[in-house]
């Protein structure tokens, strides 16, 4: 009995790891869960992990909320949302906590045009330096919903 | 009378010798300290042409009047990464036979080698482009040429280059003849209109070798189009004419020879598509003409989305593609009529160059693996051909409009 229990528990451990797991996008090779291009711009990328611990990558958050919008995996089969960090190209954050702006001087890749950011400080230097609007996730979800 | 016949001669001497262009004056510009070429740039005047020698290396060149500057042999003009390397403002300017490098690679800023902002009939010829971010930027241009350009990204940092040649929001654009390498997407449209991209060779990029977004009433022909990242896309654009390109061996699971998403009323005739994992996907696309093109030695030939409609497909030919079509649902709103399939077994008896039975290019297996991409390892086993071979004779499982009623029996051209 207990062998046996053993014996499954690298199992259990990687199955617990799966829906924790940070996505690991595949710059150039990825395509777009959305809008299909291939997903190249580290500042604007995006990602979802569902509870049943599947990773939908996207160009932007400009993809990924029409993406859920549209009920290819259900809002309530999200686990976790990611966008990436604008000012540190390359790293996710939870998207529904990050700082946002959005204006024409952030040229994302299917023009959302919206940089997500960890701190306000960051955010408000990046407002500061090219204009836009504040914006939290609710509105970022709100803004790209129709 | 001798008054009378006086003033128009003496007017035009005037001309002559003080207005009009036909002034316009050389000036010849050597690297070295005894001056800089921003000094004769502000010495000289509208129209007027500067030879140049040597490596100039001042950081940012602004141009900011009409003038034609020419590199003779091996001039450089070196940015130093501070920033963008040439900045045009004026209409008219012309950067010929240049080499040009030293962009700063950034985050925040869009630099490049050439960036044209706002202005009228730039014409950019004969440079080299080496190692540069951004290489060719043409931000709210009319009217420009570029043509001839040799544009070869950093094949070691390749994921850090940005676009080679990269218009955003222009029109009246010509861009040929070019040479694109190791850049993100060779070239690159973004609200781009009545343009046209000709006898290009882009490889090697890292994402497409030519991406539109956004881009209407365009054309490109007789460009060659090799091993880029994910191929070409023409994304949620209409009236765009495309012909006589080739698109060979674009490889990998989201790599297409040509992907078309949401593009309306789009013209495909006389390209070749080769060794590409999928050699033309249409998704969401509506009358989208696609004749006489060639579709060889793909994985899949063509892939058509059930969202696609009023598509017509002519006077192609498929010869040795793993999968002649595929497709995602069971709708099927478009006209497949008149093509040359390899793979079609059926007899002519009327002889007249028609196939007496229906093709049906839809597979068993291809619809298969279109539900289940995992199912691909039992491709070309006994078991699968089988079933192929079973849903051709009782088609049970492929949309009933999905097939070719007058198939070729011989390729149409060629």
């Amino acid at each position: 009995m207990k062998a046996s229990f053993l014996l499954f528990l690298p199992f259990l451990v990687s199955f617990a790891s799966c829906g924790q797991t940070v996505p690991q996008i595949d710059y150039g090779k990825a395509e777009c869960g959305h809008c299909r291009m291939t997903v190249v711009d580290q500042r604007f990328a995006a990602a979802l992990v569902t509870k049943a611990g599947r990773q939908y990558v996207f160009d932007g958050p400009e993809c990924m909320v029409p993406f859920v919008a549209k009920g290819t995996v259900a809002e309530s089969q999200v686990a976790s949302w990611y966008v990436c960090d604008h000012a540190h190209p390359g790293t996710l954050l939870d998207a529904t906590k990050a700082y946002y702006v959005q204006g024409p001087a952030f040229r994302s890749p299917m023009r959302g045009d919206v940089a997500a950011f960890a701190t306000t400080a960051e955010r408000d230097a990046a407002q500061a330096r090219d204009g836009g609007d504040k914006l939290d996730w609710s509105q970022v979800k709100i803004l790209h919903q129709q | 009378m001798i008054v009378f016949f006086r003033v128009p001669v003496l007017a035009t001497l005037l001309l002559l010798f003080f207005g009009s262009p036909a002034q316009a004056r050389t000036w010849s510009f050597r690297a070295g300290p005894q001056g800089t070429l921003r000094a004769m740039l502000d010495r000289a005047s509208d129209g007027d042409t500067i030879t140049v020698e040597g490596v100039v290396k001042e950081g940012v060149l602004n141009i900011d009047r009409p003038v034609c500057l020419i590199g003779k042999k091996d001039a450089v003009i070196d940015g130093g990464g501070v920033g963008e390397v040439i900045v045009i403002t004026a209409p008219d300017v012309t950067i010929q036979g240049f080499i040009i490098r030293g962009t700063r690679i950034s985050n925040l800023d869009d630099n490049a080698a050439i960036k044209v902002k706002e202005c009228a009939r730039t014409t950019i010829r004969g440079n080299r482009l080496l190692g540069c971010f951004f290489a060719i930027y043409l931000s709210g241009s009319k009217g420009a040429v570029v043509e001839d350009n040799e544009v070869i990204g950093d094949q070691v940092e390749e994921n850090q280059m940005a676009n080679g040649i990269h218009l955003w929001k222009c029109s009246g654009a010509m861009i040929r003849g070019n040479t694109i390498q190791y850049h993100r997407d060779g070239i690159y449209f973004e609200f781009v209109t009545d343009s046209r991209i000709e006898r290009n060779t882009s490889r090697f990029n890292m994402r497409y070798g030519l991406h539109f977004m956004f881009s209407h009433r365009d054309g490109y022909a007789y460009n060659l189009f090799e091993n880029n990242g994910a191929g070409v896309a023409v994304m949620f654009s209409h009236d765009i004419d495309m012909h006589h390109n080739r698109f060979v061996s674009n490889r990998g699971g989201s790599a297409y020879g040509l992907l078309l998403k949401e593009i309306n009323d789009g013209l495909i005739t006389d390209n070749v598509f080769t060794d590409n994992t999928t050699a033309l996907l249409v998704d969401g696309c509506n009358r989208i003409m696609v004749e006489r093109n060639d579709f060889l030695l793909n994985g899949w030939a063509l892939r058509l989305y059930a969202n696609a409609s009023a598509c017509t497909f002519t006077a192609n030919s498929f010869h040795g593609n793993t999968f002649d079509l595929g497709t995602n649902g069971d709708l099927m709103l478009n006209t497949i009529a008149a093509n040359y399939w390899d793979r079609y077994v059926g007899y002519d008896l009327d002889r007249n160059g028609e196939g007496d039975t229906p093709y049906r290019p839809l597979g068993f297996f291809s619809l298969l693996v279109e539900r289940l991409p995992y199912a691909m390892v039992f491709s070309r086993s006994l078991l699968v051909s089988l079933l192929d071979r079973a849903e051709r004779v009782i088609p049970s499982l492929s949309p009933e409009a999905m097939k070719d009623d007058r198939p070729l029996m011989r390729p149409p051209h060629g």
